[in-house]
C-alpha cells in the first residue's frame, strides 16, 4: 500500500466513524456546532498522531503482555498534554468541549489504531495512518456538525444564515437530533457507499477488547453491520 | 524470570517518562492558564461594574444560596456577585454588578447549557433577560416578566438575580 | 437531603449519561439487543461506577490536590479504573463464581467505557462532597440501567419489521435511540421545581 492510499483509506473507505463506527460518543456529543467539531477533530488527531508515532517507535520494546496498559498510559499522557495546551491557548474551546476533552483517552479510534496498525508498522506509515484516520474522524464530525448547526441553530460557524435562522429546528442540536442525524448519515453511507467493508475491518475488531466482548456488544454490532452488505 | 521483570520495567519507565513530560508541560502552561482565567474573570467584572478600577474579594460567613463569590469594587462603586443556578439543561453561571445605591448595573451570562433557541433566549447577553434587569432595583424584580416559552430558564435567571440582591442586602448590613 | 435527592434524580433522568450526555454509547447500542444482557451490563456498570468513585475521589482529594498534581487526573483515573476492574474480576472469579459467570463478560468492556471515566471526572469538576459524588455515581449508573432496559424494549419492537434496506442495522437503531432520547427530554426542568 503506498502512502497516498494509506492516507486516503482513513478518509472514506475505512472512515473510523461512518464505516467502522468507532468513537461514537465524541461524535454525537461535540457535533452541535462546526467550531466544536473541528476543535474535537483536531485534538483527537494530534493525540492519535503522537500516540501512533510513539507506539510504533516503541513496538519492539513494549512486551506483549503489558502492551495495553502501556498504550493507555501513553495515550493518557498525550491527552493530558493536549488538554493543558488547549486550556492555555484556546480557553473557549476548552470550555465548550468540557468533559469530552479528557475522554479522548477512551476514544476507541486511538487505542484501536495503536492495536491494529501502529504496533505492526513502521513509524512513517503509522504517522500517515494517524493523519488519515484523524482526517476521517474530523470529516465525519464536520459533516454531522454542519447538518446539525445549519438546520438546528440556523448558523454556520456562528455566522447567521438568512431564512434558516428564523426557521431553525432546535431539536437537531439537542441530544435526540444527534442520534437521528448520525443514523441518517450511516444510512446514506450504506446506500451510496460502494465499498463493502470486509468483516475484519468492521466495528470493534480494532478495539483491544474485541476478544473479551465478542460474545456481547461488539459481536452484535458487527452482526448487524454486516447485515447491511 | 526475564518475562516477569521486563514488562514491569518497561511499564514503569513509560509511566515515569510520561509523568516527567507532563510535569514539564504543566510548568509551562500553568501560569498561562491562571493568567488567562484571571483576565477573563476581571474582564467580566469590569463589564458589569464599570466605575470600579480594582476589586477585592469579600469573605462572608453567610451567603444566600446560589451566590458563589462577592467582590467589592474600589472608590465606593459597588459590588460584583457571581451566581450559579440550575436552569433547564444544567447550571447557569451569571455575574452581576450592583451599584452602591442599590441599582443593578448589568448582568452577564458566563456559561450555560440551556436549549438553543428556547432557553438560550433568556441567557443571551444581547437580547436576554439581562436587558430588562439592567438599571432595576431590588423592589422592581417582580416587574420583570419571564420570556414566554422558556419559563424554567427565566425562573432560574430571576432566582439568580434575586439571590444577588439578597447578598447585596447582607453585605450592606454587615458594613 | 433535598440536594442529594436532586442530584440523584437529575443524574437518572435529566442528565442521563447515555441519552443526554452521550457517554457509554458503545454498550448502549451493542448490548441492548436482549433484555438479560442489557440488565447484566447495566448492573456491572453501576457496580464499577460506585467502586471507581469510591477509589478515585479520595485519590484526587487527598493525594493529587494537596501535591498540586491535578494535571495527572486523567492518567491516574484511567489506570486506577483499569486496575480496579481487573481486581474485581479476579476476586469474583475466585470467590463468587456464580456472579462472575453473569457479570464477568461485561467487566473488561467497562475499562474503556467513557461513562465510568466520565462520572469520576465530573464528580470532581462539579465540586461534589464525597457523599454527593457517591449519590451522583449511583444515579448515573441507574440512569444507564434505565436507558438500557427501555431501549432494549424499543429494539425488540423493531425486530423483524420491514425496514428500508439502507436503514437496516445500525441506522434504524440510532433513529430509535433518537426517539427514546426525545422522551427523556420531557424530564428537563422538572426536578428543580419538585422541591421549589
Amino acid at each position: 500500500m503506498n502512502t497516498a492510499q494509506n492516507f486516503a483509506k482513513g478518509l472514506i473507505k475505512e472512515n473510523p466513524v461512518l464505516v467502522l463506527v468507532l468513537g461514537t460518543c465524541p461524535t454525537l456529543a461535540t457535533s452541535t456546532s462546526v467550531i466544536n467539531a473541528l476543535g474535537m477533530g483536531a485534538a483527537a488527531t494530534v493525540v492519535l498522531l503522537c500516540s501512533n508515532i510513539v507506539i510504533s517507535a516503541l513496538r519492539k520494546v513494549i512486551p506483549d503482555k503489558v502492551r495495553i496498559p502501556c498504550y493507555i498510559v501513553l495515550i493518557a499522557g498525550f491527552v493530558t498534554m493536549v488538554q493543558m495546551l488547549v486550556k492555555a491557548f484556546a480557553p473557549d474551546l476548552d470550555k465548550s468541549l468540557g468533559i469530552y476533552l479528557p475522554l479522548i483517552v477512551v476514544n476507541c479510534i486511538i487505542l484501536g489504531r495503536a492495536e491494529m496498525f501502529a504496533n505492526k508498522n513502521k513509524v512513517f506509515d503509522s504517522a500517515i495512518d494517524a493523519l488519515g484516520m484523524g482526517a476521517g474522524f474530523t470529516l465525519a464530525l464536520f459533516l454531522m456538525a454542519a447538518i446539525r448547526e445549519t438546520f438546528g441553530a440556523g448558523t454556520f460557524c456562528g455566522i447567521e444564515i438568512p431564512v434558516l435562522i428564523d426557521n431553525h429546528i432546535s431539536i437537531l442540536t439537542m441530544a435526540p437530533g444527534g442520534f437521528f442525524v448520525f443514523g441518517l448519515l450511516i444510512a446514506a453511507v450504506n446506500k451510496f457507499g460502494k465499498h463493502k467493508p470486509k468483516k475484519k475491518d468492521f466495528g470493534c475488531e480494532g478495539c483491544p477488547q474485541a476478544a473479551s466482548c465478542g460474545k456481547t456488544g461488539c459481536g452484535e454490532i458487527k452482526e448487524e453491520a454486516t447485515e447491511n452488505d | 524470570m526475564k518475562d516477569i521483570i521486563k514488562p514491569i520495567i518497561v511499564l514503569a519507565s513509560i509511566c515515569l517518562v510520561v509523568t516527567a513530560l507532563l510535569a514539564y508541560v504543566n510548568k509551562i502552561t500553568a501560569p498561562i492558564i491562571t493568567a488567562a482565567e484571571e483576565k477573563a474573570a476581571s474582564d467580566a467584572r469590569a463589564e458589569v461594574l464599570k466605575e470600579a478600577k480594582s476589586y477585592k474579594k469579600l469573605e462572608l460567613k453567610k451567603l444566600p444560596e446560589g451566590v458563589t463569590e462577592v467582590f467589592e469594587g474600589d472608590n465606593n462603586s459597588g459590588y460584583v456577585f457571581m451566581m450559579t443556578q440550575k436552569g433547564y439543561g444544567g447550571d447557569i453561571k451569571l455575574i452581576c454588578g450592583i451599584k452602591n445605591d442599590g441599582t443593578l448595573e448589568a448582568v452577564k451570562t458566563l456559561s450555560h447549557s440551556e436549549t438553543s433557541g428556547i432557553g438560550s433566549k433568556v441567557v443571551d447577553n444581547n437580547t436576554g433577560l439581562n436587558q430588562k434587569f439592567a438599571g432595576t432595583k431590588a423592589e422592581d424584580q417582580d416587574k420583570v416578566e419571564a420570556i414566554s416559552g422558556a419559563t424554567i430558564s427565566s425562573t432560574a435567571y430571576k432566582k439568580a438575580v434575586a439571590s444577588a440582591f439578597e447578598a447585596y442586602k447582607l453585605v450592606k448590613e454587615a458594613k | 437531603m433535598t440536594k442529594l435527592i436532586i442530584i440523584l434524580l437529575s443524574a437518572v433522568f435529566i442528565n442521563n449519561y447515555v441519552l443526554s450526555r452521550f457517554l457509554g454509547i458503545c454498550p448502549f447500542l451493542g448490548v441492548s439487543k436482549k433484555l438479560d444482557s442489557a440488565t447484566g451490563m447495566s448492573i456491572a456498570v453501576i457496580f464499577v461506577m460506585l467502586m471507581a468513585t469510591a477509589v478515585t475521589y479520595p485519590i484526587q482529594i487527598f493525594l493529587l490536590n494537596p501535591n498540586d498534581l491535578g494535571y495527572l487526573q486523567t492518567i491516574v483515573f484511567i489506570l486506577v479504573i483499569a486496575a480496579l476492574v481487573q481486581l474485581v474480576e479476579i476476586i469474583l472469579k475466585r470467590y463468587i463464581p456464580s456472579l462472575h459467570k453473569s457479570l464477568g463478560v461485561y467487566l473488561p468492556l467497562i475499562t474503556t467505557n467513557c461513562a465510568v471515566l466520565g462520572v469520576t471526572i465530573l464528580n470532581i469538576d462539579e465540586g461534589y462532597s464525597f457523599l454527593e459524588a457517591m449519590v451522583n455515581s449511583l444515579g448515573s449508573g441507574l440512569g444507564f440501567f434505565l436507558a438500557m432496559v427501555i431501549f432494549s424494549g424499543v429494539r425488540s419492537t423493531i425486530e423483524g419489521r420491514d425496514i428500508p434496506k439502507s436503514f437496516q442495522g445500525l441506522p434504524i437503531t440510532l433513529v430509535a435511540a433518537a426517539i427514546t432520547s426525545l422522551s427523556f427530554l420531557g424530564f428537563g426542568g422538572i426536578i428543580e421545581n419538585l422541591f421549589a
